[in-house]
């Protein structure tokens, strides 16, 4: 017997003229798990702010238990029962977690007196279903990992007694031990009725946890599955219309040079990784796999110098090169593309254009050394055009591209600098599968031109299908290395998980998340 | 157990121990190099003296933690006693004045807030403007001159004591208390964290982000105006010059106490101890036979010092400067470039 809880009827919505949702249909019933997928800038996100009263629609109606509603905010949403997980976390750096999981529906006492133990014992129990440590009820946001970040905010969702609990991308920042404890939170609160809206670019999870499928192409419904019906093939075609060809690729041969580009040697920064040594060669993909904290970004940065280096070095085509921040390297050929986007790369109130060729004045200024903007225009509409970029125009805000759409622009950034040495942390995080393959075309022939490119992902698959050599880290240390060509998942999860890793793998992730 | 209980209470943070230890410092160095300094009656003409101080900081440091700040605070200060003691002059009973005052303190703080919030001007640029303003019309209404010889019916209320205890004491401890419970638990107080901290975040959560700030620029303004009526009763005098110290100094005690200027971060305890601190400053230094030039320059340098403090403080929690002190490790790189398209 299925109940339905809310349904959209004939949603549009445009922003600029520029149209993001078109009539749109969608139930969703009381404990179902309802996946939503769609290439980068389909509509995703803009759908479920929409549920979630964040924003308005232009046209269409939505019912809540069979009602007519209209959410002025998103507060009246959740007053109903609807929380939201948004895709670019949002929450009070400085206030506690405790507070970050409250805040605006504090428990009042008789003088309207904010309950602060009656919360605590409640918000204990939400921080341990979602896996987490009561200890970090207390702490600032700020000072937890964003995957931990990212855990307390759902358990904020959870908390409230929702009768509809949108997560959107929620596991792009979560590691796998952590994304297994989320599915195991959903799928029990689902059976005790909780409905489930859920965004994601991972297959598998979806695969995995939905029970049906709505598909969204260019704001359009255009498909919906059944958990049966759906699989892989079936969902690539109806999300981008086409089909998509094998994501083998051919992965090119480097040839081993005598000098390294990039050789390092015992490596380390304490507290944060120790004894790090490897080299690449021009032309090579080096991927690095590793848990979220296991310090792999933390080389990267000590690497360009943006993080200390306590001992060890770096050599650059064989020479000692001793970094202070990541201009200096940039003028030698090393270009770093960040992981967290959103703090460390994007300038939040520019557009596309100047958010793509930021830091290539050399190569856009005219004789005068002022920007040529005819050339710039040129560079970055090819840049749209190779990786694909859903926008209304490259004079479009960063903020309003979609959230993949965001991460091809920081791409595109990096390999625009031309660089010997490109260090992708995270590359294709958040961005949809057929992209991810046009993504990964790219990496390979830009390793074909012999750049040497060191990948860190936490996406097996990705790592095992472009990376000449894999390495493998672990709190901090190197324990593997492996030959991209014939090693196989499970080795190297082996690796990366530590030996007795099936009885200590949620616990040892719980304790590091809280004190990154 | 007790611990237990009381701990899930917002805490003010590692940042105000600094503050306390700092104060208990000075006390000690005044103690050994100023005769006369841990006297009862030196104490309590310090706590007399620090009284409207200790008021304004009060809602400076809400400001603060908003995301706010109020320089017009000394000029309002001023305004306001110059109403006072026109009331004074015309021998106005001292309930209705004190109300007047308060109101029309409050108003001040809601022009302040109006124009940040309808005319969205930020917050330092108002308030600068206001204080210009402000400033200028002490002047006109002097005209040169100094009001002197004002009716002195707040000197008990200023000075007085009740069961040997100075009113001004009790009064501190009245209103930061009241101002603790406020902060602390009601959602008006979290609300004032929550939008230093993050706007955005707090607008998505529906709060009305307007109403808080014009909320807390009334109290800030009410509070001005009861700083006045605690002045008009110490001073007495109303010259060109009256409260223009007083923004710069009450936002010293803030970040003194460990509230942070960009928002999100303070507390009332603090607070306490940064108004004590600067009290026994000017009182310490005087004893010290030091020339009254000094203190402007030490209040700016402590506010220099502090802020740096923080926010050195806040680039090694966020990685962003490791073991070396201070650094190149601010992540600028990319916004070097921005600047340049
Ligand atoms: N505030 C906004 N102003 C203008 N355009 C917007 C705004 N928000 C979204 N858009 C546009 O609407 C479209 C849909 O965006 P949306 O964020 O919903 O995509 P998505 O499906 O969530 O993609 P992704 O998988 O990359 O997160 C995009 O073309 C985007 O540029
Ligand atoms: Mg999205």
């Amino acid at each position: 017997m299925t109940t339905e809880l809310l349904s959209l009827h004939r949603i549009s919505k445009s922003f600029d003229g520029a149209s993001a949702l078109m009539d749109v249909n969608l139930t969703i019933n009381e404990g179902e798990i309802h996946c939503i997928v769609g290439e980068n800038g389909a509509g995703k996100s803009t759908l479920m702010k929409i549920v979630a009263g964040v924003l308005h629609p232009d046209n269409g109606i939505i019912k809540f238990k069979g009602e007519s509603v209209r959410f002025k905010n998103p507060k009246e949403a959740s007053d109903l029962g609807v929380s939201i997980v948004f895709q670019e976390p949002m929450f009070f750096p400085f206030l506690s977690v405790l507070e970050n999981i409250y805040f605006g529906d504090e428990l009042l006492g008789k003088f309207n007196e904010i309950r602060w133990k009656q919360m605590a014992d409640i918000a204990k129990n939400a921080l341990l279903n979602m896996g987490l440590h009561e200890d970090i009820l207390k702490k600032p946001m700020s000072s937890l990992s964003i995957g931990t970040q990212q855990l307390v905010l759902i358990a904020r969702a959870i908390h409230k007694k929702s009768k509809l609990l949108i997560l959107d991308e929620p596991t792009s920042i979560l590691s796998n031990a952590e994304s297994d404890i989320l599915f195991r939170q959903i799928e029990t609160l689902s059976k005790n009725g909780l409905a489930v809206l859920y965004i994601s670019h991972r297959m598998d999870d979806i695969l995995g946890i939905g029970q049906r499928i709505s598909v969204l192409r260019d704001g359009k419904l255009v498909n919906e599955f059944s958990r049966e019906e759906a699989n892989r093939d079936n969902l690539v075609v109806a999300m981008s219309g086409r089909i998509l060809s094998s994501i083998e690729y051919n992965k090119n041969s480097y040839v081993k040079s005598e000098i390294p580009l990039i050789e390092v040697k015992n490596l380390t920064n304490f507290g944060s990784f120790e004894n790090i040594s490897f080299s690449l060669s021009a032309g090579e993909i080096l991927g690095i796999y590793g848990l979220v904290g296991s310090g792999r970004s933390e080389v990267a940065r000590a690497i360009i110098g943006e993080d200390d280096i306590s001992s060890g070095v770096v050599l650059f085509e064989g020479i000692e090169i001793k970094l202070k921040n990541c201009a200096e390297a940039m003028k030698l050929g090393i270009t770093y593309s960040p992981e967290d986007r959103r703090r460390q790369a994007l300038f939040p109130n520019r557009n596309l254009r100047e958010n793509i060729t930021a830091g290539l004045f050399q190569k856009i200024k005219n004789k005068l050394g002022i920007i040529n903007s005819n050339i710039e225009e040129k560079i970055v509409n090819k840049q749209i055009a190779d990786l694909n970029i859903k926008t209304e125009s490259q004079a479009t805000l960063i903020l309003n591209l979609s959230g993949g759409n965001q991460q091809k622009a920081m791409l595109s950034r990096g390999i625009l600098h031309q660089p010997k040495v490109l260090i992708l942390d995270e590359p294709t995080r958040g961005i949809d599968v057929g992209t991810k393959v046009e993504i990964h075309n790219l990496i390979n022939n830009l390793a074909k031109q012999n750049i040497g490119i060191i990948m860190i992902s936490s996406d097996l698959p990705e790592i095992l299908a472009l990376s000449d050599r894999i390495l493998i880290m672990r709190e901090g240390k190197l324990v593997g290395e492996m030959n991209g060509k014939t090693s196989s998942e499970i080795e190297i999860l082996h690796l990366a998980l530590g030996s007795e890793q099936e009885n200590n793998k949620e616990s040892d992730v719980n304790i590091k998340g809280d004190n990154r | 157990m007790g611990r237990k209980f009381s701990s899930y209470i917002p805490a003010p943070g590692k940042r105000v121990y600094l503050a306390i230890g700092l104060l208990a410092f000075e006390i000690f160095i005044f103690t050994i190099f100023a005769e006369n300094f841990l006297t009862i009656k030196n104490l309590s003409t310090v706590l007399i003296n620090v009284s409207d101080l200790a008021i304004v900081s009060l809602g400076m440091t809400m400001l603060l933690i908003m995301g706010g700040i109020d320089i017009s605070a000394g000029s309002a200060l001023g305004v306001v006693g110059f109403m006072i003691a026109q009331l004074l002059f015309k021998e106005v009973h001292p309930i209705i004045i004190a109300f007047v005052a308060i109101a029309a303190g409050t108003l001040i703080g809601l022009i302040n807030g109006l124009l940040i919030t309808k005319f969205r001007i930020p917050d330092i640029i108002a308030t600068l403007s206001t204080n210009s303003v402000f400033r200028a019309l002490i002047f006109g209404l002097l005209g040169g001159k100094y009001l002197v010889g004002i009716p002195l019916k707040f000197k008990r209320l200023a000075t007085g004591t009740l069961f040997g205890i100075p009113n001004t004491l009790i009064i501190i401890i009245v209103f930061f208390t009241v101002f603790w419970l406020v902060l602390t638990f009601t959602r008006y107080g979290r609300k004032v964290y929550a939008v230093g901290d993050n706007t955005e975040a707090a607008k998505a959560l529906g709060i009305n982000i307007n109403n808080i700030r014009l909320a807390t620029y009334s109290i800030m303004g009410a509070l001005i105006g009861f700083a006045a009526l605690l002045y008009m009763g110490r001073v007495a005098v109303v010259e060109i010059g009256i409260g223009s110290d007083l923004a710069i100094r009450s936002i010293a005690v803030a970040v003194i106490g460990g509230t942070s200027v960009t928002g999100g971060r303070g507390s009332i305890i603090g607070t306490i101890a940064g108004a004590l601190f600067m009290a026994f400053l000017k009182n310490g230094l005087v004893l010290l036979g030091m020339p009254s030039l000094a203190e402007p320059a030490v209040t700016g340098v402590l506010i220099l010092l502090f802020v740096g403090i923080d926010v050195l403080a806040d680039l090694k929690s966020t990685g962003k400067i490791k073991s070396r002190l201070l650094g190149r490790r601010l992540n600028i790189v990319d916004n070097k470039s921005k600047d340049i398209l």
